[in-house]
């Protein structure tokens, strides 16, 4: 009975010390890497609004994982991957809407036209912004995370073979697209 | 032609460049605190809702009486201030106004409420009980209670209920008057218009023909003999109640007529005196 007593009382102890450093480990993260975190979102969906709440989202999920991760360096890949995904469900929805949406007129700039703007003032960004969504993930990673082969390819489920590819076609791509004579 | 580096370098300006600009808003931390709260049940949630609803009506409320009160004070400062005292003027002739004024404000006031009061007494249905109209209509009429005896007619020894009622009462409270059946034939009275006299007095007098006190206690006894021999009869009894109270009525009225007749005239020989105050304070200045 008294062993049963405090095993649940260390079970009770364990949880509310596990709600605690999740709660720190939050609010460490989120100081350390959150605007970067946006930023890697926000350059893969190109909506800075839509950017936070993934980002959130992926905190929120690490909160609850906290017992599985019980690390910042595990907890850091955790939120990568976490952006990237869901980044890309962002996407895959977005695609769907864009092409179910009735069109809007021409002197109708659409809701996001300011946030775009922000995004594609440079013509290397718009080149970015025209590739496939696989290529573009793995050149803003592999450049602006300075994330190696098998850190992408952890965080994009995909091979270190896959990643190498989709960089070189990405790559190919902004040279034509960058510098169409040559 | 730019070398791989080189593109791979502008590349990494360029998406270092674009996020740079990028500034998330600085309440992200408390958003992911609020999500990770369990939601609060329905019924709590409900009824803070409910309870912000009426704090902002509420809001509305007293920021619409405070305004209106501030208007009113405003108004009555504006109207019955003192005056600036001029150079040749005494200083207590400036308070005069609005002492005046005041002075008015709490006669009428105080007379409201003593008219009030005092109507409030005298038309009260609950103090017309049986019980006060009993020790109003006993024989002898002493006391006050002597309504009934007032205005009742010599004439209503009879126990007559079209004639115990006075010619000179009211039509409303005529009206009021219920319609009394007379009483069966096998009744201890011999006649429903007559009154039976008392044994040794050979007359009948206004106050014990009217009624007599088990009569009008106890209505189950109606209609027996009473004591000193006087008619009990049930009709008489309904027709002195309601005489009685035609006569409080009556009383009432009279009660408010005095008060009025009393307090209007005060008003206005107040009314007067502030108006002449005015006319004064406005020559002087």
């Amino acid at each position: 009975m008294h062993v049963t007593e405090t095993l649940v009382a260390d079970v009770a102890l364990g949880s509310v010390s596990a709600d605690l450093d999740a709660e720190r480990a939050v609010t460490e993260l989120y100081t350390l890497h959150y605007r970067s975190l946006v930023r890697l979102a926000s350059l893969l969906l190109r909506d800075v609004s839509v950017a936070e709440e993934v980002v959130q989202d992926a905190f929120i999920e690490m909160h609850k994982g906290w017992r599985r991760l019980r690390d910042s360096e595990k907890a850091l890949s955790y939120l990568k991957q976490a952006v990237v995904n869901r980044s890309r469900s962002v996407l895959r929805h977005r695609v769907v809407v864009e092409r179910n949406a009735p069109k809007p007129a021409p002197d109708m700039p659409s809701a996001e036209h300011g946030a775009l703007a922000l995004l594609e003032r440079s013509a290397v960004i718009a080149a970015l912004q025209q590739l496939p969504v696989r290529q573009r993930e793995a050149l803003v990673l592999r450049y602006y995370a300075d994330m190696s082969e098998a850190q992408i390819a952890a965080t994009m489920g995909i091979s270190r073979g896959a990643v190498k590819s989709h960089t070189s076609r990405a790559m190919t791509a902004l040279r034509s697209v960058l510098e169409p004579d040559a | 032609m730019s070398t791989f580096s080189e593109r791979e370098e502008a590349l990494r300006r360029a998406l270092f460049n674009a996020a740079e600009s990028v500034e998330p808003a600085a309440d992200g931390l408390e958003r992911i605190r609020a999500r990770l709260r369990p939601p609060r049940p329905a019924p709590v949630a409900w009824l803070e809702g409910l309870w912000a609803g009426l704090v902002a009506r509420g809001r509305g409320f007293i920021e619409d009486s405070r305004r209106w009160l501030v208007a009113g004070c405003a108004f009555v400062w504006h109207r019955f201030a003192p005056a600036h005292a001029a150079p040749g003027q005494r200083n207590l002739l400036r308070w005069l106004r609005p002492l005046t004024a005041m002075a008015v404000a709490i006669f009428v006031v105080a007379a409201g409420v003593y008219v009030g009061l005092s109507a409030s007494l005298s038309i009260s249905p609950t103090n017309t009980s049986t019980g006060s109209v009993s020790s109003s209509t006993h024989p002898g009429g002493n006391g006050n209670g002597t309504g009934a005896a007032k205005t009742a007619s010599p004439s209503s020894s009879s126990g007559n209920p079209a004639t115990s009622v006075s010619p000179s009462s009211s039509a409303s409270c005529a009206s009021k008057v219920p319609q009394v059946l007379p009483p069966p034939s096998n009744s201890s009275s011999p006649s429903p218009t007559t009154t039976t006299p008392a044994p040794g007095s050979g007359s009948t007098t206004p106050t014990t023909g009217s009624t007599s006190p088990t009569s009008t206690t106890t209505p189950a006894t109606a209609g027996s003999q009473a004591p000193d021999g006087s008619s009990s009869d049930p009709a008489s009894t309904v027709v002195t109640t309601a005489a009685s109270r035609c006569s409080k009525h009556k009383k009432a009225k009279h009660t408010l007529t005095d008060a009025q007749g009393s307090a209007v005239p005060a008003v206005a020989v107040l009314a007067a005196l502030l108006t002449g105050e005015a006319r004064l304070s406005d020559n002087a200045s």
